[in-house]
């Protein structure tokens, strides 16, 4: 497993976790799949949350611009290339 | 009709039959007459004339040996104190205010003063001596159900008795003559002790002692009768249409009455259907006493309640909040009267559409959610028979949740498509007129809401549905919870075995299975979840692990519990038996060994 894929499922992992999802798994849930959409639908009070625990896990910080956020809550792959990209800078 | 403070004094023939006690030895029926019950009455008041004054704990489990104890205490100048229910821990509570205790099953009390005897024996007064009572009075202390939160005391006076009582009489008097009263509410609550005992023994009908819950136990009794009003309670109701052998009370139930909570609309049909009878709905509360009555007929779009004649009923302009005021309301309220906390609409001459409850609108996010209108949205749907929402935490954030009894077009789609799409299928339904962050995000499918003893649905015992296995997010070895079956000493629950478990990694890597203690744990865990604390284990007698369970397999695991601490547990599936077994559990003792 490449790091992006761990990164990939431990993301995942604490979207499933933080939300105390119940009917999808952390394996379930495409890399691709939008997270506001049906798979997974989330709302902002969940976005919100997320936010926290990633902010929590990876001392990562999202922006107040909401349009700005749109592009990084898109995709599990879209919060790790924002992770990723943290991380380097 | 006689008002109860003249009630003894009242010229009845001596052998004219005031209950009917069944007996469960012999199955059969003996008659109570008013002269018996006038003898008891005076044996016992002069026996508690020696006995300290003020209120007195009255727990029955009948409702004749109820009467006798209330008009005894009436009569030697006492009166009622109705515990909220007969746990210890709430006759602790009342414990600086008893004078003593009366109750026909000794056996519930396990502390405090000593249970005075009700029958003493014969005690030579001549029950033609006993004075009328002052209406003025006290009579008994009754308890609110406490479905919002705690349980408040409200004391009645004769007078709020006698008149709600004569109320009834002079509305539905002329149906129900000749008829035996049966109640599957509790005499400890003024709905039951008011339907139930006090108005037949006013107006002379004949009450059946015993409260028969079950529709098994009480149509044969009822058909038995030939004649008989049924008081009751929405769920009890909803078991009644359901039954198979109702239709036997057809010509010879003439009048229910429903009270405790709201009545569907599909049980007030059925019941009228296979009755030829509508259920009459009475609202009210402890507070208030009757507040309005109706009967939801087919083809009404709307069905209005209707006051009782002395009770008038307002609506506060700025929360839309009902305000009572009648002779039977017994606590302090300014001018504009009581407010019942029930959200009302569309007064016309006096009637009115009942909203829900003014304290059902929760807060998520900033956006505010009646429930009650959520629920009555759902309701609505063919996949659903009955639901009840709340909100609960989620660290901090409060999220919807659902409870639901599905219908069984809405179980065949369950095991069908699975639980995504119907929690799916229902947010769709619900997204034209809410936000998405107000749908529900948890839910729970199960055969039945939890009631308790009253018939009323409490907040309390929906949140523990989402307490225990599948939503406490750091118990990732713990099943995921489907549906639930829950009795007083068992659980039974579907389940999906969970997709990893801390313990997999190393173990199996080829074929990982559920170790078999951790299918013990959750036998454990579900026995603490009916118990209401975590027991200690004793010993485990024996258990077999005879299939393997892998993650993700469906499962059902049945657990019960039994007074002497004896769990027996099963796990299965249509395929396969997973494991089985028994474990001796050491219990706590029911009260804290203050025994006097």
């Amino acid at each position: 497993m490449s790091d992006t894929d761990s990164l990939f499922l431990e993301l995942k992992t604490l979207i499933v976790e933080t939300l105390a999802l119940e009917d999808i798994t952390a394996s379930e849930i495409g890399t691709d799949a939008l997270l506001f959409g049906d798979e997974i639908d989330l709302d902002s009070i969940d976005a919100l949350e997320i936010a926290m625990a990633m902010e929590e896990q990876y001392g990562v910080v999202l922006d107040d611009d909401p349009e700005v956020n749109q592009g990084i809550f898109l995709s599990v792959r879209t919060l790790a290339e924002f992770v990723l990209a943290s991380r380097k800078e | 009709m006689n008002a109860l403070s003249r009630l003894l004094l009242s010229p009845r023939d001596p052998i004219s039959a005031v209950a009917k006690e069944w007996h469960a030895d012999t199955d059969a029926h003996s008659v109570i007459s008013w002269d018996q019950l006038r003898q008891n009455v005076a044996d016992l008041q002069e026996r508690l004339s020696d006995e300290p004054a003020g209120g007195w704990v009255l727990l029955t489990e009948d409702a004749y040996t109820f009467a006798v104890g209330l008009l005894a205490l009436w009569h030697s100048g006492r009166h009622a104190i109705s515990p909220p229910n007969r746990q210890p821990e709430s006759l602790r509570n009342l414990r600086s205010r008893t004078a003593g205790i009366l109750c026909d099953r000794p056996d519930w009390i396990t502390e405090g003063p000593s249970v005075h005897p009700m029958f003493p024996g014969p005690s030579g007064v001549d029950p033609e001596k006993l004075p009328q009572l002052i209406s003025n009075t006290p009579a008994i202390e009754l308890y609110t159900s406490g479905t919002t939160g705690s349980e408040k005391p409200a004391m009645k006076t004769i007078a709020h008795l006698e008149d709600e009582v004569a109320e009834l009489e002079a509305l539905w008097g002329d149906r129900v003559n000749g008829s035996v009263f049966f109640s599957t509410a509790s005499h400890q609550h003024l709905y039951g002790l008011l339907f139930g005992l006090l108005w037949p023994l006013a107006a002379g009908h004949v009450f059946q002692s015993q409260h028969f819950l079950h529709p098994r136990e009480a149509v044969p009794k009822m058909v038995d009768a030939r004649s008989c009003v049924l008081a009751t309670v929405p769920t009890h109701l909803q078991r009644l249409a359901r039954h198979n052998g109702t239709h036997e009370l057809r010509g010879i139930c003439h009048l229910i009455f429903s009270s405790g909570g709201p009545l569907q609309e599909k049980t007030a049909h059925k019941i009228a259907q296979t009755l030829e009878v509508p259920p009459l709905e009475v609202l009210g509360s402890t507070e208030t006493g009757g507040i309005a009555w109706r009967s939801q007929e087919l083809g009404r779009d709307q069905n209005l309640w209707t006051p009782f004649p002395s009770v008038h009923v307002d609506r506060d302009p700025e929360s839309r909040g009902m305000l009572v005021r009648s002779p039977f309301v017994s606590v302090d309220s300014d001018n504009a009267g009581f407010p019942t906390g029930d959200r009302i609409s569309s007064i016309s001459n006096g009637s009115f559409n009942l909203e829900g409850r003014l304290d059902q609108v929760v807060k998520i996010g900033e956006k505010r959610l009646d429930l009650s209108r959520m629920e009555a949205r759902l309701r609505e749907h063919p996949l659903i028979e009955d639901l009840a929402l709340l909100a609960i935490d989620r660290e901090g954030t409060s999220r919807i949740a659902a409870v639901i009894v599905p219908s069984a077009e809405g179980w065949g789609f369950l095991e069908k498509e699975g639980r995504r799409l119907f929690g799916r299928t229902l947010r769709q339904q619900l997204a034209e007129d809410w936000d998405p962050i107000l749908h529900p995000r948890y839910w729970r499918m199960i055969h039945e809401l939890p009631e308790n003893s009253r018939g009323k649905l409490t907040r309390n015992s929906l949140s523990q549905f989402f307490s225990v296995s599948g939503f406490n997010p750091s118990s990732s070895d713990r099943p995921t919870l489907i549906e639930e079956f829950r009795g007083v000493k068992f659980l039974e629950r579907a389940c999906t075995a969970p997709p990893d478990l801390s313990c997999f990694p190393g173990h199996f890597p080829d074929g990982p299975v559920v170790p078999g203690v951790l299918e013990l744990d959750w036998a454990i865990d579900m026995a603490a979840d009916i118990l209401g604390y975590s027991p200690k284990v004793e010993s485990v007698r024996s258990v077999k692990f005879t299939y393997p369970l892998r993650p993700e397999d469906s499962f059902r695991i049945k657990v019960t519990v039994s007074t002497a601490g004896k769990l027996a547990f099963r796990l299965w599936n249509k395929d396969h038996e997973f494991s089985r077994g028994r474990v001796q559990l050491l219990l706590e003792p029911v009260d804290s060994g203050e025994i006097r």
